[in-house]
Parts: structure tokens; C-alpha cells; sequence
């Protein structure tokens, strides 16, 4: 918590010009506010009860003056703080977005959807509401402490002294209720992470649910966690909630006990009725910051375990970082292609070995096929290459430089990569696809539609390449979202292609236009496919079969049928059917 | 603007019947806060007393006896505060509890072409964070709200009580207060939810990179996102800053008004006892409690603010319950399947199409199926073949009645299906979608989905139907083996075959496989279809494949074209009788 509030803090001061504003405006302001009890006893004492009014008049002036003033420079400081506590938010959020474009992907994969889309909206929403509504009243608050103080001493020390008596008290109730609360609090939250858990996964496969009929049994096991977190939530509220009425009745006790000490100082006459009345003023101006405070407590409790979770993330390493802290490798130009992978071994974790001993070379130009059964590290090999994660052992080159040493980003420049899951954005048809290359004219956009075998079923759409797709991509199909994402990459002009499953749900008439498209756009260029068609493989240059993270067989498509091995094997079914459909 | 305000308040009203079953506790928080309230504005009166019956009357005795009156009257005001926040809590948290629930049970009531329109994405926020806000501010009303209310309310009658000649002052201070905040209220009501909006956008954007983290690292677009995310993040601060510094304007002007009202006070009140007719110590008293006055009016107006900016989340949940229920209710669905069902049950699995057009915007003129007639009759097996975006899904998806035809009718044994008990339907009817979609839990949980109470037996036996025994069996926990969010930790071609297994169990009269082998390797694949045939040789099995493997030993194959069926036939009809059909084939030849 102490690192938190340090960073936090840091962002706060980035701006310290408005900050010494405020810190100046919040002062004088304070002093203007502060003034006002004691001319309030001024004018008991010297004037009202000694029945003197000349000079009330003039008194009561002055006082409507100090109070014009305040309120400007109040409205000054309050202007300030709102633009401090809204920058310090808004560079937040910059630097936590700069931060995910950064994070390796492993950080991605190890961590949920769920988790990491609640930490960069919901908890950074409660830092920006706590910064917003408690940072003015806890900055206004201490000063108000700090000023009431000083007054209260200034009029007089011994109802200071008496005044102070309560606040080990206070410190006491608030340190217990706040660590009941907290762990009350960190219940709650583990339930309500269970629930939205439930409702994300229920809600995205809605269709499975009603296609099972299992509605009722959904909504059994929601009513029961949406229960349980009623349960731990009013137990967590409630606690939280009687900070307040605690503070308050504290509040009125040191009230009680100063007015008796007073009322006794004023009959021994050895304090002033007016200043008595001033003292008690500031100190309820003493209590009353206190009993905000108190009672924005979950408020901001909420706000900084907000922040803690936001700044894990902001502190999670960058993957542009190397290991030895410099700024990642060095930029290359437009590559051969010739891709080399000697002895190289990956684990995700500890205890699973994903790849092991895996050495292959491809010339510039060559076709690269990847086979294998499903799950058997195929992908794996393809994140290495866009050094999406780095090898544990071993060493992967290309045109003979070990890719470690190369900048991930000039790396990837050089690669296009279309994945099975077809990610489309939110944004028109066209936007899509010029995502591949940023500069690209409207007829670059849609010759690569075409090539991509896009264009037919684009033009057809009532608004065309102007469609506007939603993120979930419901109004087009997987076929359809996948003939994009080539669309896309074909546009990039990559120097290498890997297309990972990228046509698994194309059908084949496409896939054999693609195929001719990227024929020609690949000619002299490497690339990697994989894929579990039979007409997407044959012509490959080189096949690796893949199987439980090792490189089982390789060679072509007609030296691997004559070993008649796990190729043969995975194929052989296929290949006997399409014998069959030919005859 | 007025009307941008009272609508909010309105729509936030409209939730507030979930609060009805709780309104005793709701009526209580009040209460007591009353109790609580009533305390705290007791304390100035006692301290008058204090000051003029004690201090200025040198009887100490006095002061030690309304001391001690105070301090009873303290613990009483504890007392109305802790049953306030104890009550307030409950009554909240159950109107959020039973919001929640309710709009499950509605989401969960909508049909699939609802639930697309307004996203799952956006779906999830409402279910979640616009609940949750909600919630805090039925709380805060109750609580805070209440509190601050009464302060007021309690300070002015205390007020009036003391001096009622004094009191004429906050005759011009209140409409000034008021004032004030009905201005800068509706002046910063619609800058607030520009800010919200603002945020919206923001947070969309943060979700999107999030979920295409890959493809922007795969094309290096890290700055061009920067550079949009910028843009929206730099649009949010401006909305934000705009509406704050507005808002800044409100506890200042509030201030001088009420400060002015104190000086007015001091002064008038030193006339008042010059005269002789208002005891100094009452002067104090009328003092504290202006400025009480003050601080509750300050906190009200904050507070108000708060409210409205609650109405961008009660218009997102008042949108979904007002969306029509496109399935019929399921409890009373169940009730009359337990009645017709034995009459009525899905015996052959005969299914019919017939001149069932459909689109999904109700425009014919975007019609993505077309006067699509067929037979299935029990037992049989029709493949369906055709380019992507020719509507394949699209047909299937009509017979679990994820959407309605647009024309045309779909018979099921006969009977339509629009009026078979969904129930009835769905036990009947299995479909493997093309994205295989599962929930956290074991493997066994996930295959027995459909049937919870399934023995291990039946769930094995599914399983190596769809060929999934083998690689289940190979991992370290087996069937127990929990399964990540989504199914992360399993491949694509594994999730593909758990679905299938999950809908194998049910042994359904009729099954729909859409495309839901692709992640699957060839020999896989045929395995699958074989046992199959075996498994499913009773039901009517309808097939969508990208392969012609897939569907070539079908009784019949349907060729879909731009929505119409162009051909129909085996495979042998189909190799002479159809162009694209002849098409799909040799490009699966590698030729």
C-alpha cells in the first residue's frame, strides 16, 4: 500500500506548478476560512456581550470582505485540483495503455481475459472517482486540520490539550474497523470476481446454454453466487459503514469533554465566553474533515486497491526489454528468408515441456508445412519465430542472424502472420484491412480484398467495404472474418508469411484462389503454413510433422508417404478418399 | 436540459420497484438516520444551554448535568447511525442482488439475434459495473442522501425554534442556495455524462486492444494505437475537465451565500440582543447551526450530482428489460411440457423446410436464405455444401430457433416447431457449433452439460464417440482435468471434440454438426463420422462441411448457393449434376 500511494503520488506531482497554486491558493483559502470563527468571538466578545456596537458594522465589513476573497480563491482551488486530479488520471491511463502494447504476449496468455479487462477499466474507473471526490476533500481536509489546529492553540493551549485527549481514540477505533474491513472487503471482492466470472462465461455462450436448455440450472448456480456475494457484500458494507457513526459519535464526545473544560475555564475566568465559543467552532471544523474522511473510507480504500492493480500491470516487465536491461536488439532491413532452427527447446512453465530439440532449415523462398495433431506445438514453433516468447534452449536464425539479437518490432515488421481466430476490429470492412498497411489507398485496400477472395462477398454486403464489423464479428462469418485477416496480411507486403490454420473454416474454392493470389505474392519469399488440408500441404517445400513438441519426420510430401510413418498415417485417410473422389 | 434531468431521475425511479419487497428496511435506514439527525441538531441547543444556563450564569453544575445529557443524547445518535447503516446496507444490497438476478433471467430470455445487436461485451458491463453503480447510489440515498436532508430540514426548524425573527434570514438565503444549485446542476448534468460517454469510448478501446493483442504485435501497430488511444484518452480529459471546472464553481458560491447569511446573522443577531430579546449563548447556537446548514447544502448538491450521473447506467438496464421476451417463459414452458410431452414427444425426427426464407434485418431485399424447401426423414443423414457466406449456418441455426423464419414454416414430426415446448425442442434437437464454446469446470462437467446427472459411463461412451476418450485419458486428471476459462488450456481441435461429445450424450433425434471438425486432423475427423453412423443411426443427422469428405457418404447433400438450394442429390448425382459442387471437389484434390 505504501508503493501505491508512492506511485500514485509521483503521477500527482508531475504537475508541480498547479500544484504550488494550490498548495499557495489552498492556504490562503484556509486562513480566510480559518479567520472567520475568531472574528465571529471577536465580535461576541468586544461587542455583543459588552452591549458596544460601534464598530460591528465595520467588523461585520470586513468579514463579508474576507469571505469574497475566500470563496475566489476557493473556486481557484478547487478549479486546480480538478485539473490535477483529471491529468494525473488521464497520464495514467496513457502510460498503463503504452504499458500493454509492451507486455509480452506470455503475460497476455497466463492471465484472464476477465482480470486484465476489470484491472484497465473497472479498478482504473475507482482511481479516477477517489481521485476525483477524495483527493480534493482529503487535501482540503488536512489543511483544515492543520489550520484548526493552530487556531486552537493560538486561542488557547490547555483546551487544546483536552481537545487532543480524544485522538488516540480515534486512532484506535479507525486502525479496528479498518482491518476488519479489509479483509471483509477482499471477501467480497473474490465473490464478485467468481460472479462476473460466471456471468462473462454464461453470456458468451448463450447459444450453448439454450441449445442444451439449461437456463434453469444457470440461473440456479447465479442466484446461489450472486447470494453469496449479497452475503459477504452487506457484511463488508456494514463494516465499512460504521466508520461513520463511530467518528461522529467520537466527534461529539471531544465536543462534550471541551465545552465541560469551557464552561469550567469560564468560571474560573480563565477563559473568555467568545473564545470558548470560537474554540468549539474549530473543533468542529477539527472533526468535521475527520468524519469525511471516515466516511469516504470504502471510497478510498477502493480507489487504492484500484491502483494496486493497476500498477502491477504497469510494472509487469516489458517484453522490449531484454533481460540485461538494454533496449532490445538492433534494426534490420528487408530480409532473404532463409530461416534456420538449431536444437531449439521452450517450456511455458516449469513442469511442461512445449518443444524440445527442434532443428529444421528453410532456404529463402521455400514453403514450410506444419503438421501434426492438434495441440502437438505447431503454434508454438510460429510464436518463436515472431519471438513472441524466446527459446529456453537453443538458437532460431534467420538469413544467419540469431533473431535474439534483433529488435522484436523490426522482426515483426518483416513477418506477416494471420491467425486461426480471425480477430477482426470494430471499424468498417475497409478499416480491417487496411490495418496491414496503414498508407494504403482505397485500391490497394481492395486488390488485396481480391487477391484475399474478400471482394465478392464484400461487395455484396449492403454497405460494402463501408460494413461496419463489431469486435465479436457476429455479422459475418468465421470464414468470412478469416479471408479478411489474409486480406489484411497480403496487404502488409510481408517479406516472410506464416499463416497459422488461417483458412481452417475457408472453403476450399476460396482457399484455391488464395492459394494462386499468394503464389504470385510469395514468389522468392518464405513462408510457413499450418494447416490440415492435404492440397494446402502437398506443395510444400519442406513438411515437419509435429508431434508432442518434437519434429517427427520432415522432407516432401513424397519422401514422407514413402516412409510410411506418422505422416502417412495422419494423411493416409485422406489421401485414400481423394483417391476415391478422383476415380 | 430540464427534461435531460427529470428523465434521469426517472428512469432511476423505474428501478427502484426492486427495492419494493425491502421497503421496510428502506423506510428504517431513514428512520433511523432521522434518529441520528435529530441528535446531532439536539447537541447546538444543548450547548446554548451550556453556555448561557452554565458558563455565563457561573453554574457549573449546570454544565456537568447537560454534559451528561449530551453525552446520552451522543450514543443514542451511535445507535441511530449503526441500525441506519445496518439497515440502509441490507436494503441496498438486496435491490442489487435481486436486479442482478432479474437481469440475468431476462438476458437469459432473449433470443440470440437480441443478445447480437447489443453485444455480449456490453451485455456483461450492464450485468456488472451499471448494477454496481446503481447499487452505491441506493445506498448513498438512503444513507447520505437521507442525511443530509434531515441536516437541513432539522437545521432550519432548529433555527426557526431559536429566533424566529432571526430565522427571517434564511428566508433569503435558501431560494439563493436553491437557485444556485438548480443552475449549476443543470449546467453540469449533461457535461457529466458527455464524460461518461467520453469514458465509454475509452474503456471500448481498452477492450478491444485487449482482446487483439496478437494481431497488433504480429503487425507492430503498438503506435498507431498509442495514437487512437490517445485521441479518445485526450477527448475524455477535455470532457472531464470542462464538466470539473464547472463543477468547481458549485461549493464556493454555495459558501458566500451561506457566509453572507452568518455575517447578516451576527450582525442582525448583535441588534437582536442589544434589545435584550436573544440570549447571546442562542446567537451561538443560531451560529453552529447556519453553518451546519452550510455544509449539508454543499453535500446535497455533490450528491445530486452523483444521482443524475447514475441515469447512463439506469437507461443501459431499463433498455434490456424493456426488450420483448423472444423465448417463452422457461418455468412456464416446463409446466406444459410435463403435460404434453407424452403426447406430443419427438418420436422419428422427421424435419421438414419449407419455403422458409430469412434475413436477419427483416429487409427481404437482404434476404440471406430463400425459398429453402427440403426433407429429412428419420434416420437419415444430409450433407449441406457451399462457399462461405452461402448461408449454412444461417439454415441450421433456424431449426434451435436461435432465430425465426421470416416465411416459411420448419416441421418437426409434423409439427411446427415454433409451437413445440422449447424444452422439448432443445433435447431433442443437438448442434455442434462451429466455435467450440465451453465453461470452467472438469472435462466431466463439460461433456455432461446437457445432462447433469449423466453416469461415468455414459460420459466415457460419448466421449470415444467423438474420439476424445484418448487424449482425456492422457492427461494427468482425466475427466477430472478443470478446464481454464474458455477451455485456454486445451487446443482447438480438443475443444472442438468435447463439444461434440457434449452434445452426443444427449443422444438427440436429430444432430447438427456445423463445421465443427475444422480444428480436427483428417484422421480424426473420419473416425468421428464413423462411429457416428454407428453411434446416431436412429437420428436424423444434418451435416455442414468444408470438406467434401465430411459429407460425401451422406444419403443426400444439399448445395447451398446465395441462399437457395441449387442442387441436391448423393455425391455421385451431385459429381455430374452440379458446377460447384464439381468445383468444391477438385479443389480438394490438390490439383
Amino acid at each position: 500500500m505504501k508503493h501505491t500511494l508512492k506511485k500514485l503520488g509521483s503521477y500527482v506531482l508531475q504537475q508541480p506548478y498547479r500544484l504550488l497554486f494550490i498548495a499557495l491558493s489552498t492556504v490562503l483559502s484556509s486562513a480566510l476560512i480559518l479567520a472567520a470563527p475568531y472574528l465571529i468571538g471577536l465580535a461576541l466578545d468586544d461587542y455583543i456581550i459588552p452591549k458596544r456596537y460601534e464598530g460591528l458594522l465595520q467588523l461585520c465589513i470586513l468579514m463579508l470582505a474576507m469571505y469574497v476573497l475566500g470563496s475566489i480563491v476557493s473556486w481557484l482551488q478547487h478549479f486546480l485540483l480538478a485539473d490535477v486530479s483529471q491529468r494525473t488520471v488521464w497520464s495514467m491511463r496513457r502510460d498503463l495503455f503504452t504499458h500493454l502494447q509492451k507486455l509480452p504476449l506470455s503475460f497476455f496468455v497466463t492471465r484472464k481475459h476477465g482480470d486484465l479487462m476489470s484491472r484497465t477499466t473497472n479498478d482504473m474507473d475507482n482511481v479516477t472517482t477517489t481521485l476525483n471526490q477524495s483527493v480534493i476533500s482529503l487535501i482540503s481536509s488536512v489543511i483544515m486540520l492543520v489550520g484548526s489546529f493552530t487556531m486552537m492553540l493560538v486561542l488557547n493551549v490547555w483546551l487544546t490539550l483536552v481537545a487532543l485527549v480524544v485522538i488516540p481514540l480515534i486512532v484506535f477505533c479507525s486502525k479496528r474497523i479498518a482491518k476488519v474491513t479489509k479483509s471483509q472487503f477482499k471477501h467480497q471482492q473474490k465473490e464478485l470476481g467468481a460472479l462476473n466470472g460466471f456471468i462473462e462465461e454464461t453470456i458468451s455462450g448463450q447459444k450453448v446454454v439454450s441449445l442444451f436448455h439449461q437456463e434453469g440450472r444457470m440461473a440456479e448456480q447465479f442466484n446461489a453466487s450472486n447470494e453469496r456475494l449479497r452475503k459477504v457484500g452487506t457484511k463488508a458494507q456494514i463494516y465499512a459503514g460504521m466508520m461513520g457513526p463511530f467518528m461522529n459519535l467520537l466527534g461529539h464526545t471531544s465536543y462534550l469533554i471541551i465545552a465541560a473544560a469551557g464552561a469550567w475555564l469560564a468560571l474560573k475566568d480563565l477563559a473568555s465566553v467568545g473564545v470558548i465559543i470560537s474554540f468549539l467552532t474549530y473543533s468542529r471544523q477539527f472533526s468535521g474533515p475527520l468524519n469525511e474522511l471516515a466516511n469516504q473510507y470504502n471510497l478510498i480504500q477502493a480507489g487504492i486497491a484500484g491502483a494496486e492493480r493497476v500498477f502491477e500491470v504497469m510494472e509487469a516487465p516489458s517484453e522490449f526489454e531484454e533481460r540485461d536491461g538494454s533496449a532490445g536488439g538492433r534494426e534490420i532491413g528487408p530480409i532473404a528468408g532463409s530461416v534456420e532452427f538449431c536444437d531449439v527447446g521452450f517450456q511455458y512453465n516449469e513442469d511442461k515441456i512445449a518443444l524440445q530439440g527442434i532443428t529444421f532449415a528453410a532456404k529463402p523462398g521455400q514453403t514450410v508445412a506444419l503438421v501434426g495433431p492438434t495441440g502437438a506445438g505447431k503454434t508454438t514453433i510460429i510464436n518463436l519465430l515472431g519471438r513472441f516468447f524466446d527459446p529456453s534452449e537453443g538458437q532460431i536464425r534467420i538469413d544467419g542472424a540469431d533473431i535474439g539479437t534483433i529488435d522484436k518490432r523490426s522482426l515483426r515488421r518483416q513477418l506477416g502472420i494471420v491467425l486461426q481466430d480471425a480477430h477482426v476490429f470494430a471499424g468498417t470492412i475497409r478499416d480491417n484491412i487496411r490495418y496491414g498497411r496503414l498508407d494504403a489507398s482505397d485500391e490497394e485496400v481492395e486488390e488485396a480484398a481480391k487477391k484475399a477472395h474478400a471482394h465478392e462477398f464484400i461487395v455484396k454486403l449492403p454497405n460494402g467495404y463501408d460494413t461496419e464489423l463489431s469486435t465479436e464479428g457476429s455479422n459475418i462469418s468465421h470464414g468470412q472474418r478469416q479471408l479478411l485477416t489474409i486480406a489484411r496480411a497480403i496487404l502488409s507486403e510481408p517479406a516472410m508469411l506464416i499463416l497459422d490454420e488461417a483458412t481452417s473454416s475457408v472453403d476450399t474454392l476460396a482457399e484455391l484462389h488464395i492459394q494462386a493470389a499468394m503464389a504470385e505474392l510469395l514468389a522468392g519469399k518464405t513462408s510457413f503454413v499450418i494447416a490440415h488440408r492435404l492440397s494446402t500441404i502437398r506443395g510444400a517445400d519442406l513438411i515437419l510433422v509435429v508431434d508432442d513438441g518434437r519434429i517427427v519426420e520432415q522432407g516432401t510430401h513424397e519422401e514422407l508417404l514413402a516412409r510410411e510413418g506418422l505422416y502417412y498415417e495422419l494423411h493416409g485417410n485422406q489421401f485414400q478418399e481423394e483417391e476415391l473422389t478422383r476415380s | 436540459m430540464n427534461d435531460i434531468c427529470l428523465l434521469g431521475v426517472l428512469q432511476l425511479l423505474r428501478l427502484m420497484r426492486f427495492l419494493k419487497p425491502y421497503w421496510f428496511a428502506a423506510l428504517l435506514a431513514p428512520l433511523f438516520m432521522l434518529l441520528e439527525v435529530a441528535m446531532d441538531l439536539l447537541q447546538p441547543r444543548l450547548m446554548a444551554s451550556i453556555v448561557d444556563g452554565g458558563i455565563m450564569a457561573k453554574d457549573l453544575d449546570h454544565v456537568l448535568r447537560t454534559g451528561g445529557v449530551m453525552l446520552g443524547v451522543a450514543l443514542v445518535g451511535l445507535v441511530g447511525g449503526a441500525c441506519c447503516t445496518i439497515y440502509s446496507t441490507i436494503a441496498s444490497q438486496h435491490f442489487g442482488t435481486d436486479l442482478r438476478q432479474e437481469l440475468f433471467h431476462k438476458i437469459q430470455s432473449l433470443s440470440i439475434q437480441s443478445i447480437d445487436r447489443v453485444g455480449t461485451g456490453s451485455l456483461i458491463t450492464r450485468l456488472t459495473s451499471d448494477i454496481a453503480q446503481i447499487q452505491q447510489i441506493v445506498l448513498m440515498v438512503l444513507r447520505v442522501f437521507a442525511r443530509n436532508s434531515f441536516q437541513i430540514i432539522g437545521s432550519v426548524v432548529m433555527v426557526m425554534l431559536i429566533s424566529p425573527r432571526l430565522a427571517v434570514i434564511i428566508l433569503f438565503m435558501i431560494p439563493l442556495l436553491v437557485l444556485t444549485l438548480v443552475v449549476t446542476t443543470r449546467m453540469t448534468i449533461p457535461l457529466f455524462s458527455k464524460v461518461q460517454e467520453k469514458l465509454d469510448g475509452v474503456n471500448t478501446v481498452m477492450a478491444e486492444n485487449l482482446s487483439g493483442i496478437r494481431v497488433i504485435k504480429a503487425f507492430v501497430r503498438a503506435d498507431y494505437e498509442e495514437k487512437r488511444f490517445g485521441g479518445t484518452n485526450g477527448g475524455l480529459l477535455r470532457a472531464s475537465l470542462k464538466a470539473a471546472r464547472i463543477a468547481a464553481l458549485n461549493t464556493p458560491l454555495m459558501s458566500i451565500i451561506v457566509n453572507f447569511s452568518i455575517v447578516g446573522a451576527l450582525w442582525y443577531g448583535g441588534v437582536l440582543t442589544r434589545e435584550g430579546s436573544l440570549p447571546v449563548g442562542d446567537l451561538a447556537a443560531f451560529l453552529t447551526y447556519i453553518t451546519q446548514l452550510l455544509m449539508s447544502i454543499v453535500g446535497l448538491g455533490n450528491q445530486l450530482m452523483l444521482v443524475s450521473r447514475g441515469k447512463a447506467s439506469a437507461d443501459r438496464l431499463n433498455e434490456i428489460m424493456e426488450m420483448p421476451d423472444d423465448k417463452p417463459d422457461a418455468l412456464t414452458a416446463t409446466a406444459a411440457a410435463a403435460v404434453h410431452s407424452s403426447r406430443y414427444a419427438i418420436q422419428a425426427g422427421r424435419l421438414e423446410f419449407q419455403g422458409v426464407s430469412f434475413s436477419y434485418d427483416g429487409d427481404p431485399e437482404h434476404a440471406v436464405l430463400r425459398d429453402i424447401s427440403f426433407t429429412a426423414e428419420p434416420g437419415e443423414t444430409i450433407g449441406i455444401v457451399g462457399v462461405n457466406g452461402a448461408g449454412k449456418s444461417t439454415l441450421v441455426s433456424l431449426i434451435p430457433r436461435f432465430y425465426e423464419p421470416s416465411e416459411g414454416e420448419i416441421r418437426l414430426d409434423s409439427r411446427n416447431i415454433s409451437e413445440i415446448d422449447p424444452e422439448e425442442l432443445h433435447s431433442q434437437v443437438g448442434m455442434v457449433l462451429q466455435q467450440a464454446m465451453l465453461f470452467s469446470g472438469t472435462i466431466r462437467d463439460n461433456i455432461s452439460y446437457g445432462k447433469p446427472d449423466a453416469t461415468d459411463a455414459e460420459i466415457e461412451a460419448a466421449a470415444r464417440a467423438a474420439q476424445a476418450h484418448e487424449f482425456i485419458a492422457k492427461l494427468p486428471d482425466g475427466y477430472d482435468t478443470v478446464v481454464g476459462q474458455r477451455g485456454v488450456n486445451l487446443s482447438g481441435g480438443q475443444k472442438q471434440r468435447l463439444s461434440i461429445a457434449r452434445t452426443l450424450l444427449m443422444k438427440p433425434k436429430l444432430v447438427i454438426l456445423d463445421d465443427c471438425t475444422s480444428a480436427v486432423d483428417l484422421t480424426t475427423d473420419r473416425r468421428i463420422r464413423q462411429s457416428l453412423d454407428r453411434v446416431m443411426k436412429d437420428s436424423t443427422c444434418l451435416i455442414i462441411g468444408q470438406r467434401i469428405a465430411s459429407v460425401e457418404h451422406a444419403d443426400r447433400i444439399l448445395v447451398i448457393e446465395d441462399g437457395r438450394i441449387t442442387a441436391e442429390g448423393t455425391h455421385k448425382e451431385l459429381l455430374e449434376r452440379s458446377r460447384l459442387y464439381n468445383q468444391i471437389a477438385l479443389s480438394q484434390q490438390g490439383a
